[in-house]
Formats: C-alpha cells, sequence, structure tokens
C-alpha cells in the first residue's frame, strides 16, 4: 500500500517536471514577460518630458533633471492664466496632463439623410477630455446593460416558455452566429440616415437591443436547467408571470447577469471602432486615444503613450478588481447538428 | 354508476378549458415580452440584410435643381453593373494582393496558431506550474485595448529595435514602406496579441471533459501523452470545429487591426480592411459631385453578397467534413 502511494506522488512529479512542462512554462513566461514588460515600459515613458525623450532616445529611464526644468506642463495653466494646480504632479505627469488638459478631437461632418436623403447636415465640433469621459460612460454603460439584458430576457422566454416559435428561434439564433452575412454596412447606414437616428447615441442603443448572440445561448442553457418548481409555486401563490420573471428566475441569474455585463462594459469600452462609423459626433475615450496616437504629428512618445494609457487604467484597475468573475466559466462549446 | 359518468362529463371540459386558458395566456406573455426583440431583429438582421441584397442590384443618383442644391434620391435598375465594378476594382493591379494578404493570414492562425493554442491551452488545463498567474496574462490582451497594444508594439519594433539593432527604417515609417517587413510585423503582431485569448477558450472547454474518464484513464496505465491524443483532442475535438469555422467566417472580414496601425491609409491591404475603408471614406449611396475615389454601399453591397457566396457554402463544407474526420461518439 505504502509502495503504491510513492508510486503514484513519483508519477505525478514525474508529470509535472516532464519536458512538455519545463518547455511550455519557458515559453508562457517568456510571453507573459513580453506583455508586460512593454506596459511597464510604456508607463515609465510616459512619465518622460518630451525633451528628455528626444535628447536621451528610447531606450532610457525617466530623468529627474527633466522634470525639475520642465516648463511645458506648467505652461498649460500658466499661459492659460490659471494656476497650476500640483506642480509635481504636473511635471511628473506632464504628459498626462496635457492630454488631459489640451487632448481634443475635432469632429467634421457632412452627409445627406431623410426619407428623400435631402436634408443637409453639416457641422463641425472640438471635442475634449471631459467629453470623451462622458461620451465613454454614455455608450459603454447604457450599451452594456442593453446588450446584456436583451440576451437574458429572451434566453429565459425560450426556455421557460416552450413553443414552437422558441425553439425556431433557438435555432435562428444558431444559424446567424455560423452564417455571417457580410456587406451590409452600407444598408444600416442608409437606413440610420433615413429615419435620422445616424450619428446619435438613441441609434446605436437600439442596435444593441440585439439577443442574436452567444449570451443568448448561454442564458436559454442556464435558465432551461433551472427547475420550473419556482414558478409553479409562484403560480400558485398568485405571482404574475412578469412577478415571476423579475423577482425568481433573474435574480438566480444575477451572478452570470453581472459577469457577462462586466466582459461586455470591458468590449464596449475599448471599441473605438463605434465612432468611425455610427457615432461620429459624439467620441470616446478610446477614439480620442487612437486619434491622438495616429493623427497627432506634433506629439512624441511620452504624449502617445499617455493618452494610450489613460485609456487602459481603468479597464486594469477594473480588471485586478474583478478578475475572477472576468475569467469565470463562460465558454465556447462546439455547436453539434 | 350513470350519475359518475355524468360526473366525469360535467368535469372535463372544464379541465380542458383550464390547461388552454393557461397556454394562452403563456404564449401571450411570451409574444408580448419579446414583441420589442422580434421587431428590433426584423429591421435590424431581416430588413438590412434583404435591403443589402436589393441594393446590390441597384445605382443611385441625386435629384438636384438647377441651382445644383440636392432634391432627394433616386434608383435604377443596373443588374449584375455593381459586381462588374467590384470586380474591375478587387482585381485590379493595385488591389488583387488583398487576397494573398487574407489568405497568408488565414493560413497562418489554422496552421501555425490553432495547433499552438491546442498544445498551450492543456498546460493551463491540467493546472500545472503557475498556470493561474499564466491564465491572469494570457486575458489581459482581451481587457486592455488594442489602441494601447498597438502604440506599444509600434514603439517596440520602431524604436526599441531599432535602437538595439542599428537598422537604417522604421519598419511603420510611412516614408519607407517594405511590404514584406510589414507583413511579417502584423502576423507577429496578431500572433502576441491573439494567442492569449484562444488559449482560454480552449482551456476552457478541456475543463468541461468528465474527470472521471480522465481518472479512468489513469488508472488503465496511460501517460500525460496519451490522455491528450486519446481523450482531450477528441473531447474538444468540437471546440477546434467551431474555432476552424469561425476563422473560415473571417477571412475575408479580418482587418488584422490595419484601421489601428495605419489609418486609412496602410500600404497593405487584407479584404476585410478594404471593405472597412471603403465603407468609411465612401460619399455613400452615391456622390453629389459624380467623383468616385471610394465603392459606394451598392457596390460593397455587390462585394458583400459575393464573399457571403463564397464564405458560407465553404464554412458549411469544412463543418461537415470536420464531422466525418472527427471521433465518433463512441
Amino acid at each position: 500500500m505504502k509502495e503504491k502511494v510513492i508510486k503514484n506522488k513519483a508519477s505525478k512529479i514525474k508529470e509535472k517536471v516532464s519536458p512538455y512542462v519545463i518547455i511550455v512554462g519557458a515559453i508562457l513566461i517568456i510571453y507573459a514577460i513580453s506583455l508586460i514588460l512593454p506596459l511597464v515600459f510604456g508607463f515609465m515613458t510616459s512619465l518622460r518630458t518630451k525633451q528628455d525623450y528626444l535628447d536621451n532616445g528610447v531606450l532610457a529611464f525617466p530623468d529627474f533633471s527633466y522634470w525639475a526644468s520642465n516648463k511645458e506642463a506648467n505652461s498649460i495653466f500658466g499661459n492659460a492664466g490659471r494656476p497650476v494646480p500640483f506642480p509635481f504632479y504636473d511635471n511628473v505627469f506632464g504628459s498626462y496632463t496635457k492630454f488631459f488638459a489640451t487632448g481634443s478631437v475635432l469632429v467634421q461632418q457632412k452627409y445627406y439623410c431623410g426619407w428623400n436623403m435631402s436634408v443637409l447636415v453639416e457641422y463641425t465640433s472640438n471635442q475634449t477630455f471631459l467629453d470623451f469621459v462622458l461620451n465613454t460612460v454614455l455608450y459603454a454603460g447604457v450599451s452594456s446593460v442593453l446588450a446584456v439584458m436583451a440576451p437574458c430576457i429572451m434566453g429565459y422566454l425560450c426556455a421557460k416558455f416552450p413553443n414552437k416559435f422558441a425553439s425556431f428561434l433557438y435555432a435562428f439564433v444558431i444559424v446567424v452566429m455560423v452564417m455571417p452575412i457580410v456587406g451590409t454596412a452600407g444598408a444600416l447606414l442608409t437606413l440610420m440616415k433615413k429615419i435620422r437616428l445616424h450619428d446619435t447615441l438613441f441609434g446605436v442603443w437600439i442596435r444593441k437591443i440585439t439577443f442574436t448572440n452567444m449570451y443568448f445561448l448561454i442564458f436559454y442553457a442556464y435558465f432551461k436547467g433551472l427547475p420550473d418548481t419556482y414558478s409553479e409555486a409562484a403560480e400558485i401563490d398568485g405571482a404574475s408571470f412578469m412577478r415571476i420573471m423579475w423577482k425568481i428566475y433573474i435574480p438566480f441569474a444575477i451572478k452570470m447577469i453581472t459577469t457577462t455585463l462586466m466582459l461586455q462594459i470591458v468590449s464596449t469600452y475599448n471599441d473605438y471602432g463605434i465612432n468611425k462609423l455610427h457615432l461620429p459626433s459624439r467620441i470616446t475615450l478610446a477614439y480620442a486615444a487612437w486619434d491622438f496616437m495616429t493623427n497627432n504629428s506634433s506629439a512624441e512618445m511620452p504624449e502617445k503613450l499617455a493618452a494610450c494609457l489613460t485609456l487602459s487604467l481603468p479597464m486594469l484597475i477594473f480588471f485586478i478588481a474583478a478578475k475572477n468573475k472576468l475569467m469565470g466559466n463562460i465558454t465556447v462549446g462546439g455547436l453539434k447538428g | 354508476m350513470d350519475s359518475i359518468s355524468m360526473d366525469s362529463n360535467v368535469l372535463a371540459p372544464k379541465v380542458k378549458n383550464r390547461y388552454s386558458s393557461k397556454r394562452r395566456k403563456k404564449l401571450w406573455f411570451f409574444f408580448l415580452m419579446s414583441l420589442p426583440f422580434l421587431i428590433q431583429v426584423a429591421i435590424f438582421y431581416f430588413y438590412i440584410n434583404g435591403s443589402s441584397i436589393i441594393m446590390s442590384f441597384f445605382k443611385y443618383s441625386y435629384i438636384k435643381d438647377s441651382s445644383g442644391g440636392v432634391l432627394g434620391i433616386e434608383r435604377f435598375w443596373a443588374g449584375f453593373s455593381n459586381f462588374g465594378d467590384v470586380f474591375e476594382v478587387i482585381f485590379s493591379a493595385k488591389e488583387a494582393g488583398m487576397f494573398l494578404v487574407s489568405f497568408v493570414m488565414y493560413a497562418f492562425i489554422l496552421v501555425v496558431i490553432t495547433p499552438i493554442v491546442i498544445f498551450f491551452s492543456f498546460y493551463i488545463y491540467k493546472r500545472y506550474f503557475m498556470s493561474e498567474f499564466f491564465r491572469v496574462i494570457l486575458y489581459m490582451p482581451q481587457i486592455i485595448s488594442s489602441v494601447v497594444w498597438v502604440a506599444l508594439y509600434k514603439m517596440l519594433i520602431d524604436e526599441v529595435l531599432k535602437s538595439i539593432t542599428g537598422a537604417p527604417t522604421k519598419v511603420f515609417d510611412p516614408a519607407n514602406m517594405d511590404t514584406l517587413k510589414l507583413t511579417v510585423a502584423m502576423v507577429g503582431f496578431i500572433f502576441w496579441t491573439g494567442f492569449g485569448g484562444n488559449i482560454l477558450l480552449m482551456s476552457g472547454a478541456m475543463s468541461g471533459i468528465d474527470e472521471s474518464v480522465v481518472e479512468a484513464c489513469h488508472l488503465d496505465g496511460c501517460n500525460t501523452t496519451r490522455e491528450f491524443m486519446h481523450i482531450t483532442l477528441p473531447s474538444i475535438y468540437p471546440t477546434i470545429t467551431t474555432f476552424i469555422v469561425l476563422d473560415i467566417t473571417s477571412i475575408f472580414t479580418q482587418t488584422m487591426h490595419l484601421f489601428t496601425f495605419f489609418g486609412g491609409s496602410s500600404p497593405i491591404k487584407s479584404v476585410g480592411y478594404f471593405m472597412e475603408i471603403n465603407t468609411l471614406f465612401t460619399a455613400g449611396l452615391t456622390s453629389v459631385s459624380g467623383k468616385q475615389d471610394y465603392l459606394f454601399y451598392p457596390q460593397l453591397s455587390a462585394m458583400g453578397l459575393l464573399i457571403t457566396i463564397v464564405t458560407v457554402p465553404l464554412a458549411i463544407g469544412v463543418r461537415k467534413m470536420m464531422e466525418k474526420l472527427g471521433p465518433s461518439e463512441d
């Protein structure tokens, strides 16, 4: 008996230090370093002043002496006639201050809309940091809630009210997911312009109320697994279907709703593409960072990195706080049949 | 006896009505609650897709007054002329390379990335040394925006590597673009940022394997390699099939982050990027001035329809083939 236990332990140790584990582990360590090191290096570069970067090149640590003599950050406030709030902060985080204080995106739009496409819409607006933050909250926040609740409610309805149409909807969602129809952006933009919802938050929100995605399948499977005894007991007590849904079954799914909501928030927060096509007049933080990085020829790398890292910092904090939920058990399974 | 049978007849109709009334109420509730979502799908899936297909057979022109002001828009039947315009553009010397770029990218994902992902996912699934730490790190590219990774990658390749190697030009320098170096750099970026997320999905699928099957395998004396080949791979085969089929559907929609890197002026193009910049910069259904620098919406719809006609049977065919070649239920 003792020999068997020793043999089992030995084989487990042998498995854990096998060549496969050593090689793959080493590669994963290198990969992890390749992800962490650029972030750290990028952050340190973002703390350097523009002059420090130009004088000392890319492979240098921040030079403290440049911080002491940096007039640029202070001048953003000083030249505007406003008191410099935190001199030390403005020197160390000068690139960030510059992005907060002067980062802007010029939006120019000209297009025809209306049912006859005869109404000309033309405007120019300069969006600043506060606009970026507000637009991000409105877009990412509301869109995420709608994008999660739609498949949740439809998943519940199809799971708990089985009928032929519900079965059809389930099959339809799978077909939509595996059969992409390409090139519909033109038709979508034309429709949105015709009904005057192009370039509006409301137009973007309506498009998010869709259940033809993976989350519907996940919620459907979840609600299908919940027993009907709860609804039967509630019906006997006189509860309506609406009450049963909101007071009994949706609360059961609150953990899953929270997890999918977090995943959606991450996805919509990082989505800079929405501003390119569908919401050009409400610049989000993601688009502003991209624009600052790509189109700002006067900015050096520290300032560009500051804009990008400003975008990533809330997500990093969010991830550290909620990583267990974000990396939970939502997986992609195979589709059969 | 007669009174009992009479009572049964009195009882039975009431039970039947109550059942159908409840079922009707349930159906009413189902349809009323799902109505907003069904209307959304009717408009944004069926109407949009139908409209896109129809649009590809029409051309548009603005109706103008004598001073050049726009009064409206009219459409006229164009037959297959939009498809002809698309063929002319996409197979021109300037743009034909985008197919090669798209196929190279797909081949790289299928032949290189997918096997590596499966191989590495097994490490995470078996919870070997530091696997929990690696799970967190591998998830990071999904959390942080691609804008940030592009900025860091450009800095690494153009600034850091250039300082170390002393190379004369930058890879992403707009004035000195080497197409081959650029393609290699883009492939490297996709590997760098896409590798981790796929590993997590695959290891998630592996974690769904029944533990008792694995234990039985070990009791029968099989080692880790045999467990991987005979238990893990067959069990996750449906997930691998899903990955491959989804990759096929994205051959012509994959933009390779080219817009994030270069905006609208990338020197290399994939089919997805080509469609993206045309959709973004086009005048729309048609242009007021008559000038055409990019494909109009009807032509883009025609191109999308062609891509769909090619991709859908290909995806279905590949899925059927993989189901046939894969392990049986036994």
